[in-house]
């Protein structure tokens, strides 16, 4: 059962208010490959956090995990206060926890308007809420109103990512984590994406992105957590993490 | 960007208009296209039922035949069509229904009707207990895992003794062909009724979200072992029934006759011929598909096997999608074109 969101109207972070999403000693493996060491995440109401890391750090493990796509080895994941550690994906979803899931993952053998509406599969507030959100959607994607009726299959890769964010606010969640954001897209589409985030954000909607463009992303995000090979080496503000060496460090091994 | 597993239905998929402009009005016509085969579907109804009147012993065989096929292929619409998972052992569900059927009305002597409802709620157990283990498998491990539970069923079958140990059982005689008729076409009704609730349901766009990309459906929150088994067993229900009313019609049955594995094949070729993912496809497969095995019988009766396999061929390259999916397409000619270039024919 899910109570529409509370919709914070300000984007400050709310740190006096309890977590939205509460991770502790995370553990995660693929068999007997351990990919997450003892990870730490908080992400507070309302604000926007970015997850950066080079390749193969553990990131889209890691949202995985946040999404009950795969089960951790030990640990604890909290939303809302509420345990949901080894809880199957559809009950992250009740949650409010929205994955947008690496390489988009639309269905594209349907319409735009029929992967949209899919995001709001699981919803139980009723068609008069998910019209209003579908509007919303439209209004924060115009290019994806021209299309509803096109197969997802056929549209380009930013229009696809278009759609898979669409499709994950049509669920209306609390948290919506997007995994590589502005992975294999134009330039011009990156700067798009990126507008739209911030749309986003300011409609007061709580993010975790992953992105392979840390300025782009630490400049979005109020806070930000550096992963590296598995562990969470570094969080803090954003400012800070982008003076600091932090990221030098993830990213080049030096 | 394209994802690695194409599941069967996932790359006629693809194949779908090129967008553009003319997007939108392609769709209303599919649409109309649905409309109009329903209304030929409810206006052939009333024809069916007369048909005993006038039919000869000879057609109304074929017919029955014809519906029983038209049923076992609507089952497995639902979980390979709709939910895109080839199911290749269905034959374990309709000699499964078949068996229970007879020993009800052998052994415990019950009539036909409870019998054979008794022999598709077995059969929609059966399918959900196999189905929530081999439906964690995918594509072609689910494929053989399938035909897997069909060998074992018939070997169970052949060599328990409840299940007469491979000696044929014979069920009471009974000779009205109108009573089979009348109940096979009932059966192919209620069949298709529960494909098209299905698929206008949250069930049935569940099942679609799990064909196009089964990750997806659970970062969607589907409950996706729930719906897969759901489908499983509604088409192990299906296939139950129909082996049911086979069992009495044919009043005598045994394993290499009702788990033949061939039938797995035939009804396989007659979703895909008819239009996979559509209400009325696997019917309309069905009905051409047995045209033109008998009239290939008929006329080369010593060739006819060689020229069935040569035609089959001939159709599933001309229209991998079918013909629903042709008829939507106002059977333009450049399809079979597109579809012998993309073949490379």
């Amino acid at each position: 059962m899910m109570a529409s969101p509370p919709t914070p109207t300000t984007t400050d972070t709310r740190r006096d208010a309890p977590p939205l999403l509460e991770v502790r000693g995370l553990n995660v493996a693929y068999g007997d490959v351990q990919v997450l060491w003892d990870v730490d995440l908080v992400i507070y109401p309302g604000e926007t956090v970015a997850l950066v890391g080079s390749n193969g750090a553990g990131k889209s493990t890691l949202l995985n995990a946040l999404s009950g796509l795969m089960n951790p080895l030990s640990g604890s994941i909290r939303v809302n206060g509420a345990d949901l550690t080894h809880q199957p994906s559809r009950r992250f979803v009740h949650a409010g926890i929205c994955h947008v899931p690496q390489g988009r993952r639309l269905f594209v053998g349907m319409t735009v308007r029929e992967n949209l509406m899919m995001g709001a599969f699981s919803r139980t507030d009723g068609a008069a809420a998910i019209r209003q959100d579908f509007a919303q959607v439209l209004a924060l994607f115009p290019r994806v109103e021209e299309r509803l009726n096109q197969l997802a299959g056929k549209l380009s890769g930013g229009e696809q990512q278009m759609v898979a964010i669409g499709r994950g606010l049509m669920a209306r969640p609390h948290l919506l984590m997007i995994d590589e954001l502005s992975l294999g897209l134009s330039p011009i589409m990156v700067d798009t994406i990126f507008d739209v985030i911030k749309t986003v954000q300011a409609q007061g909607r709580t993010m975790l992105i992953v992105e392979q463009d840390i300025q782009a992303a630490l400049e979005q995000a109020s806070r930000g957590y550096v992963l590296d090979t598995g562990h969470i080496t570094h969080g803090g503000a954003s400012a800070d993490l982008l003076a600091s060496d932090a990221i030098r460090t993830a990213y080049l091994g030096i | 960007m394209a994802d690695t597993a194409e599941p069967l239905v996932r790359r006629s998929s693809e194949q779908e208009s090129p967008a553009g402009p003319g997007a939108k009005k392609r769709r209303t016509t599919a649409t109309i296209v649905d409309r109009v085969l329903l209304i030929c579907a409810l206006v052939s109804l009333p024809i069916m039922v007369l048909v005993p009147l006038h039919a000869t012993g000879y057609w109304m065989n074929l017919l029955t035949e014809l519906f029983i096929l038209s049923i076992l292929a609507t089952a497995w619409n639902i979980i390979g069509g709709y939910t895109g998972y080839a199911a290749f052992g269905n034959v374990a569900f309709f000699g499964g229904g078949a068996y229970v059927t007879a020993e009800l009305m052998t052994r415990g002597a019950w009539s036909f009707i409870p019998a054979m409802l008794a022999g598709g709620l077995a059969m929609l157990l059966y399918g959900a207990i196999v189905g929530l283990p081999v439906l964690r498998l995918r594509g072609h491990y689910f494929a053989i895992a399938t035909l897997g539970v069909a060998i074992m069923t018939r070997e169970l079958t052949n060599n328990l003794a409840i299940f007469g140990a491979s000696q044929p059982i014979n069920l009471p005689l009974k000779n009205d062909p109108n009573l089979f008729y009348y109940v096979a076409l009932g059966l192919l009704v209620v069949s298709i009724i529960v494909t098209y609730l299905i698929a206008r349901s949250k069930l049935g766009f569940g099942l679609v979200a799990i064909r196009e990309n089964e990750d997806a459906a659970l970062v969607m929150g589907i409950n996706t072992t729930m719906y897969k088994v759901v489908a499983f067993a509604l088409n192990a229900l299906l296939c139950g029934l129909a082996g049911g009313l086979y069992a009495y019609w044919h009043s005598t049955i045994d394993p290499p006759t009702v788990f033949d594995l061939t039938t797995n094949v035939r009804l396989i070729i007659m979703a895909v011929l008819g239009g996979i993912g559509t209400p009325l496809g696997p019917v309309i497969g069905a009905a051409l598909l047995t045209f033109i095995q008998e009239t290939l019988w008929k006329n080369f009766t010593n060739l006819h096997a060689v020229l069935f396999g040569a035609a089959i061929v001939v159709v599933v390259l001309l229209m991998p999608r079918g013909i629903v999916y042709l008829v939507r397409q106002k059977f333009a000619w450049r399809i079979f074109v597109r579809n012998l270039r993309q073949y490379r024919v």
